[in-house]
């Protein structure tokens, strides 16, 4: 094959199997051909602006690159098992039964977990977080280190440097049916909470307990799970996320508009993937949870 | 060219014009949109461009004004792994001209190929996740598969030439 053609089907390949997609650069062409006047003055910010990038830059690769240790990975001690197998690491859920154990993340944020918790390590370097689905953490967080926040079903907690803890609580409300809420109780420092049902900040010795909006559990927005195959389809694949007790339906995004259609890589690989097997999902929810990438982890059989 | 005129252009053929340069070997996605950038700028600054009722016009247009900003790069970029003269950039306008796009915008082209990756057989399928779903490298792909560099490229080389093949068969078939 000639090189022009083996180019061509080169690029059509990564973009059907790859996703690379032509990016939208209308206003960035529209901005340079029809300059504004306040583009002069913006550039002077901007470049006051990137000086500063500059300087934070350095410091930052001072402070994080040449002067410490490779990025300390989670760790985990105590009596907890990793719902699914694998080792403790991102994207895992992490179960405790009649035994506490401890959670080290980023070498700054210090989980300490009760008897029947259930937590998933979320975040990355230096913004570490975890999903607190159900039980109890209580979180220490060095000052001045790295970002930290920890989700709930109902809402988020999110600190700089403090201790408290989160307790997810389900009991039975009126008429029976089962409501669940979230305790935050501040040691130190301050933790700004947020869930559907509004925004607050509590300070050291308080604490408060929030709802779910009803009918407005949040959903959220995105992230990667570790999980089986329940069930799929010619345009979805479901999962059950390890922790989850139901499975969720994700379908692949949607390409070119109106007259588009599903992402055919994506289809072709929900097709290749088996029911029972086990597989990591990179997903995002745009209407609904739609599947960015879907990687085979174990065949059916071998999916503990 | 007033602003509406320009935005509606670049809407209309800016991701032509980004496979279009991507194809004629921009290496790197950033270079790429570079390029697609300069391209528009210097259609807008032309006066007598294609009338806006005649896409298939305007995308020639286009396609020949990045074409020569491509060769102006090649021939900036001297140690630039891809090397071009006038006579490959026509020959790859040839390609793509009269074979992807064949008076139309390539949908069946691009159409065809899907069809015929569901006909691969396994180990080629393999092939093509680990270097385009997967991204890895030559090198990755020869450690995972313990085979050398060169049968990696070898055999990338002849899964693409079969799809080609296969391509060009469905097309015929097609009528087209």
């Amino acid at each position: 094959m000639d090189e022009p053609r083996d180019r061509l089907v080169d690029l059509l390949l990564r973009e059907q199997l790859g996703g690379e997609t032509p990016p939208d650069l209308t206003e960035r062409i529209l901005a340079r051909a029809f300059p504004s006047r306040r583009a002069t003055y913006w550039r002077v910010g901007a470049l006051a602006a990137s000086l500063l990038l500059v300087v934070g830059a350095l410091s930052w690769i001072a402070v994080h690159v040449l002067s410490t240790d490779p990025y300390p990975q989670p760790s985990a001690t105590g009596g907890f098992e990793v719902v699914g197998g694998g080792p403790v690491q991102r994207g895992a859920v992490l179960r405790t039964r009649d035994q506490g154990a401890q959670l080290v993340l980023g070498g700054y944020a210090r989980i300490e977990l009760s008897p029947l918790t259930l937590i998933r390590i979320e975040g990355e370097p230096h913004a570490e977080a975890v999903l607190v689905e159900s039980g109890e953490a209580r979180c220490t967080v060095e000052r001045q280190v790295g970002a930290f926040s920890a989700r709930t079903p109902i809402g988020t907690a999110a600190v700089l440097g403090t201790e408290f803890t989160v307790r997810v609580v389900e009991e039975k409300g009126a008429g029976g049916k089962p409501e669940r809420w979230v305790l935050v109780r501040v040691a130190a420092g301050t933790v700004e909470l947020t869930g559907d049902w509004g925004a607050a900040q509590l300070t050291a010795g308080t604490e408060e307990r929030f709802r779910a909006v009803e009918g407005q559990a949040p959903e959220p927005r995105g992230g990667t799970l570790f999980g089986t195959v329940a069930s799929k389809g010619e345009t979805f694949i479901e999962v059950r996320g390890d922790g989850e007790t139901a499975p969720r339906r994700y379908m692949p995004t949607w390409i070119g508009g109106a007259g588009g259609g599903f992402d055919k890589a994506m289809l072709a690989a929900i097709n290749r993937t088996p029911v029972g097997s086990r597989v990591k999902v990179d997903w995002k929810f745009e209407e609904r949870p739609r599947v960015l990438r879907l990687e085979l982890v174990a065949p059916p059989g071998n999916a503990k | 060219m007033n602003r509406d005129e320009l935005a509606t252009l670049v809407r209309t053929h800016q991701a032509e014009v980004y496979r279009y340069v991507r194809y004629l070997g921009a290496l790197d996605c950033a270079r790429a949109e570079d390029l697609v950038q300069d391209t528009f700028l210097a259609a807008f600054r032309i006066p007598n461009a294609p009338p806006a009722d005649d896409l298939r016009r305007q995308s020639a247009w286009l396609r020949g004004i990045a074409r020569n900003l491509f060769l102006a790069h090649c021939r900036r970029e001297r140690n630039s792994p891809v090397t071009m003269d006038s006579d490959s950039v026509e020959r790859a306008e040839t390609v793509w001209a009269r074979e992807f796009l064949r008076d139309g915008d390539g949908f069946d082209y691009v159409e065809a190929l899907r069809g015929c990756l569901a006909t691969l057989a396994d180990k080629q399928r393999q092939f093509l996740d680990l270097r385009y779903a997967q991204h890895k490298s030559r090198l990755e792909m020869a450690q995972a598969l313990k085979m050398t560099q060169d049968g990696i490229k070898t055999a990338l080389q002849r899964i693409r030439s079969a799809l080609l093949e296969c391509i060009q068969r469905r097309l015929h078939a097609a009528g087209h």
